[in-house]
């Protein structure tokens, strides 16, 4: 198994775990601090690879992932997560940037994400969102 | 040759001396043999000047009235019994007017067309009409008579249109029924020699007319009957009375009735063909009996000696006539020789002749014929500063270049484009020289087709512009994927400032002052965050979308082409159009659309006062001219575009929309730009009209239909 770059904060709370995948160290910093703050437990990873492993050992109640990155892209981790967790909603979330950012988007939400948004995306929007998707399940 | 003819003909006579003993017990048929064979040879003697006038005929294909005249004049001294011998052309329509003039100018003053009416008897004038074509026997005079009269009547006799159609089709010499010469006095019959003749241009007939006794009188007394007193004919037309006639030397002809029956004699089988040895002969109407005596075999030998000479003598006429014509044969032949080359020539070539105002087509080579699709006959006199081939728009510009040329003796050229017949339209490069020869200009035009390069230039300045258009899309690309990349990282750079700006509010507390920083924080932030997605936004839409907004580009367009229209043209614009849509058609080709009409109107008024009117509105689209029915479903757009311009006329605005068709001066316009428009209209699912009045102006207009969305 490989976890050379896997970084695990853990939190206690009464509310989610979320697994927070983002290549950006910032993005994932603030966003972790954002979501910890309203009262979630948060898992970082930086890159998608490893994270079908970790969600069969632990218990994870929602995946926030990047849609463009380097090793290994959002809409793999999409399709792998849904593919074998059916359960876990999925939130994509994209700079927009790139030309094609905006169809892994589209891609993302015909793929099954159970919400998309763009970045950068305003704090009580994610939180809505979070809420939202968790409440579904 | 002469020890032979002695000794055939004293064989010969020692045979004829038997036969003539025996002459009043020899049979009919016999008898009727030596006839015709005395006949024959007298016929043959007459042929042979006619074959002689062909021959010299030959020499030239243009033998002139007055040639034939002192060729027909010397020759009838050697034949005796000729009455008249002409050259007849065949004529058609306005040949017709141009003959009379001819034999005017040649003398014949008072030469006329006339026809014979059989049953009075008169001659009346005719007037030629240009739908008259005439195989111009109209009837036959004596030429000694009336030296006037040259003409024939066919149309009122038909036996004679028959007999020269025989002539036509049969191109040897062809002798007639009997004939009766109007206005001969001595009303004796006569026989008309014929051969169709047909060297040149001018098609037409050489005849000799003799009286029929002559050929008689020629036949018994000039070769056969020297000698005697006692020649007789014998008529036994009715089969049982025999009457003879006493036929001298140089006395008045037969009498007419038995004259004819002495025409049917020999030429009652309608023709003698000279070729065939003059076969027609073995026919007699009725029998006609000679009583022959003696000397036949030394009138035989002295009969062949004479014609001999008779044709030696007309041979070195020729001669003489061929040498004379020869000079002018020879300058023929060099202007022939001339043609000739002209007609190899590869590229079309005409020379002309006139004055500074009018100069026409005085010959004009095969290649000019074939390229422009006219025939020879249609381009030869015309004027060129009226020729059809060249643009109304041109002639100006066309006769200035060569009036500097003729006052500045220089070769002028010129580009232009020319008609082909059928309305096909080339360009060419004229070019040519008018030299003065005495007080008239003597030109040579050629005309060099260069629509291949023409068409060729053109393409290779698309094929740059769709080069640029390419780069210019690529570099536009380029520009917005690299703007695209920015906003994604630039997002991401956002997205921690946004959130921590957030969660630091939360942790300074009631500090109202460290809240306001960080509220204005927020709002710059988001601020940045919102220029960022319209980049996106605008790089992507313009990638995407192969439509355009029809107010803006209109709007842009009209802006755009006013620039160049100069303060004389009153220019004005409207757009009464409630909701904005699309139209398939990407925003460049839409300005070039509209750039090509407003430019186009603002040639056809030129630098003179005008106006053109610009207009978008909705409009019900013409359902024959929709391409396809789901079309008419759609809101349709016109952009009409009018001015107060030339205007053009129906031809014109038949050839509107050809490429390369224009009605601007050379330099300063394709052709293209209707052509283009159109091409762009009908990509767009549209269509164009054009309607214009010479003088009043031209109004165009494009139909499309307008498209709810961007995207295709």
């Amino acid at each position: 198994m490989f976890f050379a770059c896997l970084f695990i904060r853990m939190q206690t709370t009464d509310m989610a775990t979320l697994l927070l995948i983002d290549d950006d160290d910032l993005v994932r910093f603030s966003l972790n601090e954002l979501l910890t703050d309203a009262g979630h437990q948060v898992v970082e990873m930086s890159s998608g690879l490893g994270c079908e492993s970790y969600l069969e050992t632990q218990l994870i109640d929602c995946v926030i992932t990047d849609i463009v990155m380097p090793d290994k892209d959002g809409i793999e981790v999409l399709l792998s997560v849904k593919q074998t967790f059916p359960h876990i909603p999925v939130i994509a979330l994209s700079g927009g940037g790139r030309i094609s950012g905006r169809e892994y988007l589209v891609m993302a939400d015909a793929l099954g994400a159970d919400a998309v948004v763009d970045k950068p995306v305003m704090p009580d929007v994610l939180l809505e969102t979070v809420s939202r998707v968790l409440d579904k399940t | 040759m002469s020890l032979f003819i002695l000794v055939a003909a004293t064989f010969l006579g020692y045979l004829n001396y038997q036969s003539a003993v025996s002459f009043e017990e020899a049979t009919l048929d016999k008898q009727t043999e030596l006839l015709q064979s005395s006949f024959v040879k007298s016929t043959l003697w007459n042929l042979s000047v006619i074959e002689a006038i062909d021959d010299v005929f030959s020499v030239s294909r243009f033998v002139s009235r007055q040639e034939f005249s002192f060729l027909g004049q010397k020759l009838r001294e050697r034949a005796p019994g000729l009455r008249a011998i002409e050259w007849i052309p065949e004529l058609r329509g306005s040949q017709l007017e141009d003959y009379q003039r001819s034999a005017h100018s040649e003398g014949l003053s008072n030469f006329s067309f006339k026809r014979f009416d059989a049953e009075s008897g008169t001659l009346t004038a005719l007037t030629p009409t240009k739908d008259m074509v005439y195989a111009p026997i109209f009837y036959a005079e004596p030429y000694v008579l009336n030296k006037d009269a040259m003409g024939f009547d066919l149309f009122s006799n038909q036996d004679r249109k028959t007999f020269l159609q025989q002539v036509k089709a049969s191109h040897t010499l062809v002798a007639s029924e009997p004939i009766q010469l109007v206005e001969d006095p001595s009303t004796v019959a006569s026989v008309m020699l014929a051969k169709y003749v047909k060297n040149g241009s001018q098609p037409g007939w050489i005849m000799g007319i003799w009286h029929y006794s002559s050929l008689v009188e020629d036949a018994l007394s000039a070769s056969l009957f020297k000698n005697t007193e006692h020649l007789s004919l014998v008529d036994k037309i009715d089969g049982q009375s025999v009457q003879v006639y006493p036929v001298y030397k140089g006395r008045p002809a037969l009498h007419a009735e038995h004259q004819y029956h002495a025409a049917q004699f020999a030429l009652a089988n309608r023709q003698l063909e000279l070729a065939l040895g003059f076969e027609a002969q073995n026919h007699l109407g009725g029998a006609l009996i000679i009583c022959v005596l003696g000397y036949i075999l030394a009138s035989l030998s002295w009969y062949a000696l004479d014609q001999l000479a008779a044709r030696q003598a007309i041979e070195k006429e020729a001669e003489s006539l061929e040498l004379k014509l020869e000079e002018e044969a020879r300058l023929r032949d060099q202007l022939e020789t001339f043609k000739r080359y002209l007609d190899a020539a590869p590229i079309p070539v005409g020379i002309l002749e006139g004055d500074r105002n009018s100069r026409h087509y005085i010959y004009v080579n095969q290649e000019m014929c074939e390229k422009f699709g006219y025939a020879f006959e249609e381009l030869i006199g015309l004027n060129a500063t009226q020729a059809m081939f060249v643009h109304d728009s041109d002639r100006t510009a066309f006769n200035q270049l060569v009036w500097d040329s003729i006052d500045k003796q220089t070769t002028f050229v010129m580009e232009a484009p020319l008609y082909l017949k059928g309305k096909e339209v080339k360009y060419f490069e004229l070019a040519g020289r008018y030299t003065q020869e005495g007080d008239r200009l003597l030109g040579t035009l050629f005309y060099f087709d260069i629509t291949e390069r023409i068409q060729y230039d053109q393409a290779q300045k698309d094929l740059l512009e769709s080069e640029r258009k390419l780069v210019q899309s690529r570099r536009l690309e380029a520009v917005g994927n690299l703007m695209a990349g920015m906003a994604h990282s630039l997002n991401n750079h956002m997205q921690p400032i946004l959130v921590l700006t957030s969660l630091l509010r939360g942790k300074v507390g009631e500090d109202p002052k460290a809240q306001d920083y960080l509220a204005k924080m927020e709002e710059a932030v988001t601020g940045a965050t919102s220029i960022l997605q319209r980049a996106l936004t605008a790089s992507r839409l313009e990638k995407l979308s192969h439509r355009s907004r029809i107010k803006s580009s209109f709007a842009a367009a009209v802006e755009l082409a006013a620039i160049g229209i100069p303060s004389t043209i009153h220019y004005s614009h409207q757009v009464s159009l409630a909701e904005d849509g699309y139209v398939a058609l990407d925003k460049i080709n839409l300005e070039v659309c509209l750039l090509n009409l407003i430019h186009n109107a603002r040639d056809a008024i030129d630098l003179a006062h005008g106006e053109i009117r610009v207009s978008l509105s909705r409009v019900t689209p013409d359902a024959e001219r929709v391409e396809a029915p789901d079309l008419l479903s759609l809101d349709w757009i016109a952009i009409k575009v009018e001015d107060s311009g030339s205007g053009m006329s129906d031809e014109q605005l038949a050839r509107a929309l050809d490429p390369f068709y224009t009605t601007k001066d050379p330099g300063k316009g394709t052709g293209l730009g209707l052509s283009e428009t159109h091409s762009l209209v009908m990509q767009a699912h549209g269509y164009l009209t054009v309607s214009s009045v010479p003088h009043v102006g031209t109004s165009v207009v494009l139909c499309m239909p307008v498209y709810s969305d961007a995207n295709d």
